[in-house]
């Protein structure tokens, strides 16, 4: 079909055109960047956590013991076993942290020498530590091998002022081993993870194991390091229990809870949750804000659909006499309907180049302003689809009324 | 004449229901969505402490060492300074007594229970901190007082409890002069504080701007660092050989930043002068070789932190620009719309004009059509927004850490109000001008 008849229709209407294609743009633009931001979220929602986090449940305790005393040592030992007695319990550990929590982080860098390690320049990561800690969150190894239960070490030794003790061996993430030695074997390289220490050598790989707090920027959310250190019973120290099943999760809860208050009756409960607790209130703010997005995407495109078949409607109306005509003159039911749709399918073209010039701007500001990434090329594409779907069908109603308006119309007034 | 254009808009309207309802609903979309994402953010972005923010400051020092690269905070450059103090530096700055009032402060979270053992011991977070901070926050007590400033020397075993607390040990009792036994060792009840709560709050020891309360307890710093209360947050140790020492005693004299300090100035002139005192003790420390690197001091107001640490999340910031890139998109389709509605009723308006209206009658007539509408989706948009705001509340599980606080206030009631009426306006504006430009001959020749 020929475009001119079209175009100079078109012209005509210079207003309603520019309102119109206006509209389209600026919907384009901001449903692209929605998406986008939306994919980001649900990405976070879905970070995969790589420990068996559904099956482990976690215990913050406070007792009035003296911290590295060798009563505590007695009574960590004590509880711990009497924990491992519970019907349901699989594995026992005692840690620093919990990954994907939100309470402590303990940092350290991994530098590669010295030097680096005084001025604190290496990588950021999460430094875990506990007995059995590995085998309790069940952690998967893709290379080397599981830490030296004989190499374990008092974590208040390592860390107390002074201290010039480390850890001699360290297991660290795929993803941190790509950052620190990238297209490198990282086992058996040795690493600073604070100065004034000898060094750590790497011995093992495990896939995943995510920070706690979520304050990471992209790519980081799983710098982490498991060091052979044992934990004593103290303030801000994790029981973490593995249960054989999810489903047992609360039942374990409460056994473990009622074992703490039997064993010491001054046992203060600071919490008592399954991991997944955690993680589900710090990602539940991915999801709304992936919902919300979701929900005004479609809601602008509702609304710019809406907009096509008021304003189609009237041009409809207006060309009555014109569409009698040309029905008149021999044109098809067929040709009115294409005619039409081609028309919104050119305005809607013009919008979207616009739009996509306008999504392009959008995501610069966000780059700038919000320290987003940058807007993917594939969702200029898509921007565009979602307006083109939306306009066709939008016009496909006040198409249809056009192609059944009779020739005799070419006479009516 | 203004009713008789209400009763033709009326007539006008009601020929094309469908029409009509389309443009009340883009309108009442646009304001209901924008009103909502703007409420959440006014509410963030709100001043917490109305009347004393512009008054108080927080000092920060740098006593990182030189070779120290690693960043002090996610949301600052590579120059900011540690937001917290060492005890060195807190106390001295506490005793110097060159602001007008000055406090000190750290985070703890301590077991809870009464002497007789009569409650089951729980666990409450607590602010260890210093007298003047009840003054300079507005703190408001329902029983009792502050301790005094001789307290927070000798280091007193005296509490201030929140009413939570008091409800739960004491039945909401005057407990004023009992004991509460706070991780082993007995303090006295001084003050019952009444319901209180500001958000956000900038004393925390977690993050520079933290969103929950959950104080339960008030203590003076030097007794409850004596009492081995141990003091949770972040912190931050410049000398890499000495980590955070276990022990609180230590604690005192490590190279690490652990304490909040805020201090009040009551005018431009003390504040220049702090400014001064600041870098004038950077130089001391630097001279007895404490400090490493030249003065590098921050006194940042309520605002000014509020601005610097980000109290808005991102996230409410990017759904105030993307909502009001909705509204936008709905007016223009509601221009649209109106223009369509109008250009099919301009048989009308040549009729009219050639009865001798003149362009401003028929343009204010048009006018007050296209105000209807507008006012009508503004309303719709209003109870919308509410809705919005209710569904936000229902998240409460942690969902939206910030999701309890949003209420629309009157102040934002009215910004609603003139959104709308300025969005009915201009959505009636380009389409009444449009259909008053039509010549009357020939739009009666049409016809």
């Amino acid at each position: 079909m020929d475009l001119k008849p079209i175009l100079s229709a078109l012209l005509r209407h210079k207003v309603v055109l520019f309102l119109l294609v206006l509209v389209i743009a600026l919907s384009c633009g901001v449903v692209s960047n929605s998406v986008f931001l939306m994919t980001l979220h649900l990405e976070r929602l879905h970070m995969p956590a790589g420990f068996d986090e559904d099956r482990l449940v976690e215990i913050n305790a406070d007792t009035l013991l003296t911290p590295h005393s060798d009563e505590a040592k007695r009574r960590t030992r004590e509880t711990a076993d009497a924990l491992r007695q519970i019907p349901g319990v699989q594995g026992v550990t005692l840690s620093n942290q919990v990954p994907l929590d939100y309470s402590a982080f303990f940092p350290g860098y991994i530098a590669l020498n010295e030097k680096d390690a005084e001025s604190r320049s290496g990588v950021l990561v999460a430094v875990y530590g506990g007995e059995e800690f590995a085998k309790t969150l069940g952690l998967r190894l893709v290379a080397g091998r599981w830490l030296n239960p004989l190499g374990f070490v008092d974590y208040a030794d390592v860390f107390k002022p002074g201290s010039v003790l480390a850890p001699s061996e360290a297991l660290i993430t795929t993803a941190l081993a790509k950052r620190v030695w990238p297209g490198q074997n990282p086992l058996g390289k040795q690493f600073y993870f604070t100065s004034g220490k000898p060094p750590t050598t790497v011995v093992g790989v495990v896939e995943h194991l995510p920070r706690p707090n979520a304050i990471y920027g992209p790519g980081e959310e799983d710098y982490s390091i498991v060091l052979p250190m044992r934990l004593w019973l103290d303030d801000g120290v994790y029981y973490l229990l593995r249960t054989a099943d999810p489903s047992q999760r609360q039942q374990v809860l409460h056994a473990a809870v009622d074992t703490l208050h039997r064993l010491d009756p001054h046992v203060a409960i600071m919490s008592q949750r399954p991991v997944t607790d955690a993680r589900k209130e710090q990602l539940g703010k991915d999801l709304a804000m992936a919902r919300m997005l979701a929900g005004l995407c479609v809601t602008l495109l509702l609304i710019t659909g809406l907009g096509i078949v008021g304003l189609s409607s009237y041009w409809v109306q207006q060309r009555r006499r014109h569409i009698g005509v040309r029905r008149a003159l021999g044109a098809t039911r067929t040709d009115i309907l294409r005619y039409f749709m081609l028309e919104n399918f050119l305005l809607t073209s013009l919008g979207v180049m616009l739009g996509m010039a306008l999504a392009y701007g959008l995501s610069a500001l966000l780059m700038h302003y919000y320290e987003l990434p940058r807007l993917p090329w594939f969702y200029f594409p898509l921007g565009a689809v979602a307006l083109w779907v939306t306009g066709q069908l939008a016009v496909l109603a006040p198409a249809l009324r056009a192609s059944c308006i009779s020739p005799a119309a070419a006479a009516a007034g | 004449m203004l009713g008789y254009y209400a009763v033709l808009a009326i007539r006008s309207l009601s020929r094309d229901i469908a029409l009509t309802l389309l443009m009340v609903l883009t309108i009442a979309i646009g304001i209901g969505a924008s009103m909502t994402a703007l409420t959440v953010y006014h509410v963030l972005a709100r001043d917490p402490y109305p009347g004393r923010s512009g008054k108080l400051f927080r000092p920060q020092l740098d006593p990182r060492q030189y070779a120290d690269r690693s960043k002090t905070n996610l949301h600052a450059g590579a120059e900011e300074p540690y937001i917290q103090l060492s005890w060195i530096d807190a106390m001295n700055l506490l005793h110097a007594h060159r602001a007008d009032r000055q406090a000190v402060m750290s985070t703890g979270s301590f077991r809870v229970e009464l002497p007789d053992g009569k409650v089951r011991p729980s666990h409450s977070f607590g602010l260890y901190t210093t007298t003047d901070f009840f003054p300079m926050f507005g703190a408001p007590f329902r029983y009792g007082a502050a301790w005094s400033e001789a307290d927070d020397e000798r280091g007193t075993r005296v509490v201030v409890i929140t009413d939570t607390l008091n409800d739960m040990l004491f039945g909401g009792a005057n407990s004023v002069g009992h004991i509460v036994v706070l991780r082993g060792v007995p303090f006295r009840v001084v003050g019952v504080l009444d319901h209180w709560q500001i958000l956000p709050r900038i004393y925390g020891s977690y993050q520079a701007i933290e969103l929950s309360d959950v104080y339960e307890a008030y203590i003076p710093l030097t007794s409850a660092i004596d009492a081995d209360l141990h003091p949770a947050g972040s912190r931050r140790c410049w000398d890499e050989k000495v980590p955070f020492p276990p022990d609180n005693r230590q604690k005192k004299t490590a190279p690490c930043a652990w304490l909040q300090m805020w201090v009040q100035l009551d005018s431009a002139a003390k504040v220049a002068a702090y400014r001064d005192f600041l870098i004038h003790y950077s130089e001391d420390q630097k001279a007895i070789g404490r400090f490493q690197r030249p003065p590098n001091v921050r006194l940042r107001s309520v605002t000014q932190w509020l601005e610097a640490f980000h109290a808005v999340p991102d996230d409410a910031r990017v759904q105030v620009w993307l909502a009001f890139g909705f509204l936008l998109v709905c007016l223009i389709n509601a221009t649209g719309l109106m223009l369509a509605k109008f250009m099919r009723g301009i048989g009308n308006v040549g009729v009219r004009r050639a009865m001798g209206a003149s362009r401003r009658a028929v343009f204010a007539q048009l006018l007050v059509e296209a105000g209807m509408i507008g006012v009508a989706g503004g309303l719709i948009g209003l109870v919308l927004a509410y809705g919005g705001l209710w569904l936000l509340r229902q998240q409460q599980d942690g969902d939206i850490d910030y999701a309890t606080l949003v209420h629309m206030d009157v102040g934002m009631l009215i910004i609603s109000i003139v959104i709308a009426l300025a969005s009915s306006l201009l959505v009636g504006l380009l389409p009444a001008w449009r259909a008053c430009q039509v010549s009357p001959a020939l739009q009666l020749k049409t016809q």
